[in-house]
């Protein structure tokens, strides 16, 4: 009976790999053949939305000026927008280089937090409070915004279907180490065809919580962000689309941001990100099933969307299970399965997306020398099996113990202004 | 491209404005190229399946060369069985089963590994690979440890699953590379080349793995089965495959960047 347990998994991670394969497989192919759907850049609004720009930080005294900069320089109407750095419990320097910006600037409006719990959703609950756009856009302490982002952003929110929008996040240091050219190929496969394929074909694209933006009214009816989740940018994308409102994918909008230098960094974002969108998966599978403003395709990529953290665990037990099947003397079975179960799981060499789909990401954004660390990701792959297993577990522990859960910053990198 | 660099920036002129990343894309390829690409997909399986006896034996015959510089000569069976209705050769050398002293000093390096990695500074994902190996090898310490008469294989099953698992791999490299290489926009001679290089490296790269591993249970027994296996099997084929990709997809890239007779915008 046990084997029979244990044969029908391997039969069912060799499904699941098999669906994702396929998934990314029609990602690659709508992003290298089918026809793009356009952002609204075209659209030119004369009538440009009051904008409140949200930028939570703590202890981000390496960067906080460099985006000050940015978006000071930003070519939006400067009074039509509002810049609200949040300086959360921060004990360096961040908050007097806030202070000196909002003496220099008077659409910089800094809220220090120095009383109750830290956290990027508490921060942008309290910060929601003082806002006065309509539309919130949100960028994270360490990214480097082009002067157009602000109004790229900004036009989507006139489609009334639109509830929030997010654009392409590129990384700046990659030419620092491995790592780094790693995780460059790796954003490359998760915007340039992932995202953007998504938005082609009408299944659901994510706000990342990042170079993005949402309605704050939408945000109220949800009741705000809940800070027992820590990726409050996948919750948020969820609710908005059980409740009939859509992602707006731009492509063309692209934010620079510093990716992790060190292994130790990445193990820690990863491992925060799989717990994180686990919960939400944990919440949101069967509102996703049930919700009438979702299509069927939709409804099917949210599922797989929602569990896409959940593969790594499955895999890794799929892989705990095929080494007893070994001992038990079943190595026909693995001999029929492995093989495709390898080729399959071997084609989700980066973050969980599959090589080719990082390949024709980074021969569509025309990198060179760079595709050629593709067999390298092997190690990222391991890598990411191990975290992001470890994170699905941190989740359901989580919904087991009901333990709260604590926001932990990535570290910054930053050597000088970029 | 700027035509006169004394012009201050405004007035540098591009001769030619390229389609930004963000929508760039590339054409359907026609139903033309499609045919000849799965009829080469096809005609090569067919091949495969027809030479896979000759293939095969060419594995073995050179595994078994190599062997011999270690095991004697007569020590190395070649037998002949059946797969998928072919027949296939596979080795069978006397199998050597781990003494309990070598299963404890097996156990107790593997659990050094595991308590050592995390204390050093050795890189992530090194240290993860590592461990994930660890592991493995720790199962297969603990089983000789506790039920070593419970070993359920003979040297014979290994070899032939060895054998058997790399002759499916060898059918599906063409598909593998089917579904990769076919959007790409180059000429079918050169995504015909790389299949058949890879199909020729996965051959000569077999006689050295298989070698080593029949050498490995041989001199150093049952112990390292399983770690060879899962850590050291199909995985390094496909680390091969995703490397020769990756290699021609850069040179492809390198070549197309600036033709813009092969970029599309949108639709």
């Amino acid at each position: 009976m046990v084997v029979l347990i244990l044969k029908i998994y391997i039969v069912f991670v060799a499904f699941v790999m098999v669906i994702y394969f396929t998934r990314h497989f029609i990602f690659s192919l709508n992003r290298i053949y089918g026809e793009q759907r356009f952002y609204y850049q075209d659209i030119f609004d004369s009538n440009l939305p009051f904008l409140s720009v949200l930028i939570p930080m703590h202890n981000e005294e390496k960067v906080a000026a460099h985006i000050l900069d940015a978006l000071a320089d930003a070519d939006y109407p400067k009074d039509r927008f509002e810049l609200i750095p949040i300086n959360d419990h921060s004990d360096d320097q961040t908050g007097n280089i806030l202070d000196e910006y909002a003496a220099r600037y008077p659409f910089v409006k800094p809220l220090h937090r120095k009383t109750g719990d830290r956290g990027k959703q508490l921060a942008l609950n309290d910060a929601i409070r003082v806002t006065t756009g309509e539309i919130l856009l949100v960028f994270d302490a360490d990214y480097l915004p082009p002067r157009g982002v602000l109004r790229d952003l900004a036009v989507c929110f006139n489609d009334p279907e639109v509830g929030a929008a997010m654009g392409r996040v590129v990384p700046v240091n990659t030419s620092r180490n491995l790592l780094t050219r790693i995780l460059d190929l790796e954003r490359s496969g998760g915007y340039q065809v992932d995202q953007q394929a998504r938005h082609n074909l009408l299944l659901i694209a994510q706000y990342g919580g990042t170079v993005g933006g949402f309605r704050k009214t939408l945000l109220h009816a949800c009741g705000g962000f809940d800070p027992r989740v820590i990726t409050e940018d996948t919750e948020l994308t969820f609710k908005l689309y059980v409740n009939g409102w859509k992602v707006a994918y731009a492509n063309r909008v692209e934010c620079y941001e510093e990716v992790p230098e060190t292994w130790v960094t990445r193990a820690r974002q990863i491992r925060r990100w799989a717990r994180g969108h686990t919960q939400v998966m944990f919440r949101y599978f069967i509102p996703v099933l049930r919700s009438p403003f979702l299509t069927l395709r939709e409804k099917m990529d949210g599922v797989l969307l929602l569990s896409v953290y959940t593969v790594p665990a499955i895999l890794f037990l799929g892989i705990a299970d095929s080494v007893a099947l070994f001992f038990l003397g079943e190595i026909n079975l693995l001999t029929g399965v492995l093989p495709i179960l390898l080729t399959v799981t071997c084609n989700t060499f980066g973050n969980f997306a599959p090589f080719y789909q990082i390949g024709i990401a980074s021969f569509l954004d025309g990198s060179q020398e760079r595709i050629r660390l593709l067999p390298f990701l092997i190690f990222n792959f391991l890598f990411s099996l191990w975290y992001t297993t470890q994170g699905f577990f941190d989740a359901v522990f989580d919904v087991i113990s009901a333990r709260q859960v604590k926001w932990h910053k990535t570290k910054r990198f930053r050597r000088s202004t970029t | 491209m700027a035509k006169k660099h004394s012009q201050s920036p405004d007035e540098m002129l591009k001769e030619i404005v390229y389609y930004h990343r963000s929508y760039r894309k590339i054409p359907v390829p026609a139903k033309r190229h499609l045919i000849p690409f799965l009829f080469f997909i096809v005609i090569l399986e067919i091949l495969l399946y027809h030479f896979l006896p000759d293939l095969n034996y060419l594995v073995n015959r050179y595994a078994r060369e190599i062997l011999a510089r270690s095991i004697p000569f007569e020590g190395v069976d070649l037998i002949w069985t059946e797969f998928l209705w072919r027949p296939i050769a596979v080795l069978n050398v006397p199998g050597t089963y781990p003494t309990r002293w070598v299963t404890m000093i097996n156990l107790f390096v593997v659990l050094l590994i595991l308590f050592i990695i995390p204390q050093t500074r050795t890189p992530k994902p090194i240290a993860v690979a590592l461990m994930l190996m660890s592991l493995v090898h720790l199962v297969s310490a603990l089983f000789f440890l506790i039920v070593p008469d419970r070993f359920p294989y003979r040297v014979i099953d290994f070899s032939t699953t060895y054998v058997v698992m790399v002759t499916v791999f060898w059918f599906l490299i063409p598909v593998v590379y089917g579904f990769t290489l076919y959007p790409l926009p180059s000429s079918l001679f050169s995504k015909v080349g790389i299949i058949l290089f890879s199909i020729a490296f996965s051959l000569a790269f077999n006689i050295f793995r298989y070698s080593m591993f029949l050498y490995v249970i041989n001199v150093h027994s049952f112990i390292f089965m399983a770690i060879l296996f899962f850590c050291f099997g199909i995985l390094l084929d496909m680390i091969f495959i995703v490397g020769f990709y990756s290699f021609y997809l850069s040179i492809l890239s390198e070549k197309l960047r600036d033709n813009m007779g092969v970029w599309q915008w949108l639709y």
